[in-house]
């Protein structure tokens, strides 16, 4: 599916739209918005691969959003009985991270971090209430940005948050793997 | 909160009336700026859940929208994990900030204390010390010396007198010691400064005219600082009004006797 002339512009265009739809799925209170946006983003490109002309592409994945709620809310509520033997040949859980290790990645992740980094975040995050808003207000006037801007780098250093923590926790999953081959 | 928001977040929240949900439906999709707010929105929401500061009925949509969203669900507990791991961050430096406090305080107090305890430890060892000397110390104060008459006060328990015989002062028959008991004294302690140590017990001999009126063969010796004395205990009505005599030897030392003259008087 090609959203957009250049293959950049195509991916913003993309989540853009998927988060629009996730949205939309979620004030339906429909279960799994993430799928059923995805679904809605499959049929969209079966149609453009379809050749059907559409003139507003967002408008059109509105239509078939709705369609597809629709078909969510007519489903009869399943119930499957699974045979006793059904969970016989699953294998176990692969190792998950606890949250004690959760936090310990964290704590390692923000120590990897600058000093400014973690105090805006501390900043951004640990306020009360009335003073929660009151403090971001004054890290946009201290840093002399907008209130817009305080967010995309809030949003750029827990995104960097969030590769570290992937990272961590790869680690961690490895790490039985190899004691048991040591 | 202005009406906008309130709307968003009523639209996220599941509790917008329909007709005014699709028209949002509308705006999301065709407005970059509505899809933004919608971000920030949940963002608020996210964070304010996290924080517990959303209302009740707020708190229970927000959850059950969580719980038919893995991917909201996810961003729940990132929030969460990492306001809890700021907060414990914020504690742990509270706690490090206190204790770095402290330690420079006794960084600074601590030669202050020693010194301080030094000074005490020994005004405390010399205080003990006074109080030891003062405790042994003959309850009477004058040295009988050039004065004629020796003042004689009560001593502290009841109607025992006591007086203090120095050695070293030579008087004739005209100056003689003289102690005034007084009236109603039932015993005397005569603290008698002798010459040289010799052995720890003295022979003391008490004679009133040549007539001996008391002796002991052992009577102890007491050490306080330089002085030696015997502490002589006598019946006050041993001692009746008139000249004596009292010859001092030590058993151990055979040039040790010495001779302490004074006279008695009784008071009124």
């Amino acid at each position: 599916m090609k959203l957009g002339k250049e293959p950049l512009e195509s991916g913003a265009r993309y989540e853009s739209l998927r988060a629009r739809l996730i949205f939309y799925f979620t004030r339906k209170c429909l279960d799994f918005p993430e799928d059923l946006a995805d679904e809605v983003l499959d049929r969209l490109a079966r149609r453009l691969a379809e050749g059907t002309e559409i003139d507003s592409l967002t408008a059109f994945a509105l239509g078939i959003a709705r369609f597809v709620a629709q078909e969510q809310a007519s489903k009869p509520f399943q119930i499957q009985v699974l045979e006793e033997t059904f969970f016989n040949n699953i294998p176990a859980d692969s190792p998950t991270e606890s949250m004690e290790e959760r936090f310990s990645g964290m704590e390692d992740c923000l120590n990897r971090m600058t000093t400014a980094d973690v105090e805006l975040l501390e900043k951004y995050y640990l306020g009360d209430g009335e003073s929660l808003i009151r403090a971001r207000k004054s890290i946009s006037e201290t840093l002399k940005i907008s209130p817009e801007a305080v967010r995309q780098r809030i949003f750029s250093i827990r995104r960097r948050m969030r590769q570290c923590m992937e990272r961590h926790m790869a680690r961690i999953r490895t790490k039985p793997e190899s004691s048991t081959h040591g | 909160m202005d009406k906008e928001r309130g709307q968003f977040r009523a639209y996220l929240l599941g509790a917008l009336p329909e007709a005014e949900a699709a028209q949002l439906d509308e705006q999301l999709f065709k407005r970059d700026d509505v899809l933004r707010r919608m971000e920030d929105e949940q963002q608020m929401l996210i964070e304010e859940s996290a924080k517990g500061l959303l209302s009740g009925e707020e708190e229970s949509r927000f959850r059950a929208q969580c719980s038919r969203s893995p991917q909201l669900k996810q961003k729940l507990a990132e929030v969460e994990a990492l306001i809890a791991t700021l907060q414990a961050r914020s504690a742990q430096a509270r706690r490090q900030e206190t204790s770095r406090f402290w330690l420079r305080f006794f960084v600074i107090l601590s030669p202050t204390l020693a010194v301080a305890l030094c000074v005490a430890a020994f005004l405390n060892v010399q205080q003990r010390r006074m109080n030891e000397t003062l405790r042994n110390r003959p309850d009477s104060a004058p040295m009988a010396s050039a004065a004629p008459a020796v003042p004689l006060r009560p001593s502290m328990e009841g109607k025992q007198f006591v007086a203090f015989l120095a050695a070293n002062v030579v008087r004739g028959d005209a100056a003689l010691p003289r102690l005034v008991i007084p009236k109603g004294a039932s015993a005397v302690e005569l603290q008698v400064e002798v010459h040289g140590a010799g052995t720890e017990a003295w022979h003391v001999t008490l004679s009133e005219a040549d007539r001996p009126v008391w002796m002991s063969a052992r009577v102890p010796v007491h050490r306080l600082g330089p002085e030696t004395y015997l502490d002589v205990h006598l019946d006050a009505g041993v001692l009746t009004p008139g000249a004596y005599s009292m010859q001092l030897g030590s058993s151990g030392d055979l040039q040790s006797d010495q001779t302490r003259r004074f006279t008695v008087a009784w008071g009124k």
